[in-house]
């Protein structure tokens, strides 16, 4: 009879420990899943940056339109001196020819090398990546992207164009800014390189930061 | 103990062991906790920053319209070549409104759909992505110039999102987005035709309501870049001082 009750004891245990085990199973399998669901989310095109980032972008930019206010005042009065005027103008010509890329300029930024082969929803989603994180020029393999440059275009066979040029991997990407700030937006958590790295099975790439990046002319 | 609970323990056991690992090796962005207080701290922060960038953005509208004004009426100025450079560079740079004919496209969220109270990944609302890729095709089909909702396009752009909301040039704008596009209806049209473009754009509208329209238009108005131009890095390479 107690042999029988000791018996029943340890098979009540077991149950009890069986018990714990999946109520602690069930645990970790949900938690994981809530997991796996935050990580698919997060590889999303567009990431659902914070409250945080929304006001420093606010306030990075409000500080960069006082600064341009700042600039066109300036101009303005200089522009109402005639012995000041011609310089205005000149210095004016100057500043639009380096942002329509008439003119070859140099500056520090980024070169980021992919490898793999990328379609024209990628390199839309990078060139806005750059341009977000306050690059201020931006080349890929050696075409500079300004005001008069022609979209990404797929080509049926899965090639894509752009300016009439047809780009192959390897792809060098370069941006002319600020290099740590570019470096560590790009290559940060939710960073668009991360994007990649998740979606592609074997992504490969490097980044580097340059004293002096080059790019010509349009 | 029986041999069968022995292997069921041992199999359980290796099954918590690698879903703990793989717990401690997850690493998810984490979810603001803020207290409701904060979070409309932060809310009227935002909102007082859009404030000032509103009043900023119209006063560089003014000064480049002063500007363009005090250049005309200068005659002396006015004779001289390189007025007329610069007009055709801001002309190139979104610094002068396009006129002419084009179209519209409209954008907006599913009719059944509150984007202020819902995830920013549901399938019935515009994302960012989707205004990204139209922009892209736009500017394959080499159209003159292009602005979504009063906010010229310009090379400098960026279209992205915070939350729910979606930033382009800065700005936060609201749905409904209307694109507007100086250039051949025709040509773009057949490409829109092309079930190779805007692939998820296309399968949303059918599937998830997004309202997608298009109309051509005579006259078109595309307004000057109202934004700051970034130039603190860069210089030019004819060794000239910029």
């Amino acid at each position: 009879m107690e042999l029988f009750h000791r018996k029943k004891d340890i098979y009540n245990s077991q149950i009890a420990i069986l018990l714990i085990t999946g109520i602690v199973l069930g645990f970790l399998v949900i938690n994981q899943a809530k997991h796996f669901t935050n990580y698919v989310e997060s590889i999303g095109r567009d990431s659902t940056e914070n409250v945080f980032r929304r006001i420093q972008i606010l306030k990075t930019s409000n500080d960069e339109l006082k600064d341009e206010i700042e600039t066109l005042e300036k101009q303005l009065t200089e522009l109402t001196d005639q012995a000041k005027s011609f310089a205005t103008i000149d210095n004016e010509i100057k500043k639009n020819e380096i942002i329509a890329g008439d003119i070859d300029i140099w500056g520090p930024g980024i070169e980021l090398v992919i490898e793999n082969n990328l379609n024209a929803v990628w390199f839309t989603d990078l060139a806005n990546e750059l341009v977000a994180s306050g690059a201020e020029a931006i080349s890929i393999n050696s075409i500079r992207l300004t005001d008069s440059t022609i979209g990404f275009d797929s080509l049926p066979n899965g090639q894509i164009m752009i300016n009439g040029v047809i780009l192959q991997a390897p792809y060098t990407l370069q941006a002319v800014g600020d290099k740590d700030a570019l470096d560590q937006i790009l290559t940060g958590p939710l960073g668009i390189l991360e994007k990649m790295k998740a979606t592609f099975q074997d992504f490969k790439y490097t980044i580097s930061e340059k004293d002096r990046i080059e790019m010509k002319q349009v | 103990m029986s041999t069968s609970i022995k292997i069921i323990s041992i199999f359980t056991g290796i099954l918590v062991g690698l879903l703990v690992m793989a717990q401690f090796k997850t690493t998810t962005p984490t979810a603001s906790s803020y207290p409701l207080d904060q979070i409309e701290a932060q809310e009227d922060l935002v909102k007082s920053y859009v404030d000032d960038e509103t009043q900023l953005k119209s006063r560089i509208v003014s000064l480049r319209e002063e500007i363009n004004k005090t250049l005309d009426d200068n005659n002396l100025i006015s004779q001289t070549t390189n007025l007329e450079k610069l007009n055709a560079l801001k002309k190139e740079i979104g610094l002068s409104e396009i006129k002419g004919e084009g179209f519209y496209i409209e954008l907006n969220d599913s009719k059944f759909i509150d984007r202020t109270s819902i995830k920013s990944d549901e399938p019935g609302i515009v994302y960012a992505a989707d205004i990204r890729d139209i922009v892209n095709l736009l500017r394959a089909n080499n159209v003159e110039g292009i602005a979504i909702n009063d906010q010229r396009i310009i090379a400098t752009s960026s279209i992205t999102s915070v939350g729910n909301s979606l930033l382009i040039n800065n700005s936060t704008l609201a749905p409904p987005f209307t694109i507007s596009a100086v250039g051949d209806y025709e040509s773009f049209l057949m490409r829109l035709s092309d079930p190779g473009v805007l692939t998820d754009l296309q399968k949303r509208v059918n599937e998830n309501g997004i309202q997608f329209f298009i109309k051509k238009s005579p006259y078109i108005i595309l307004p000057i870049y109202n934004g700051q131009f970034r130039l603190k890095f860069i210089q030019r390479n004819d060794g000239t001082v910029s």
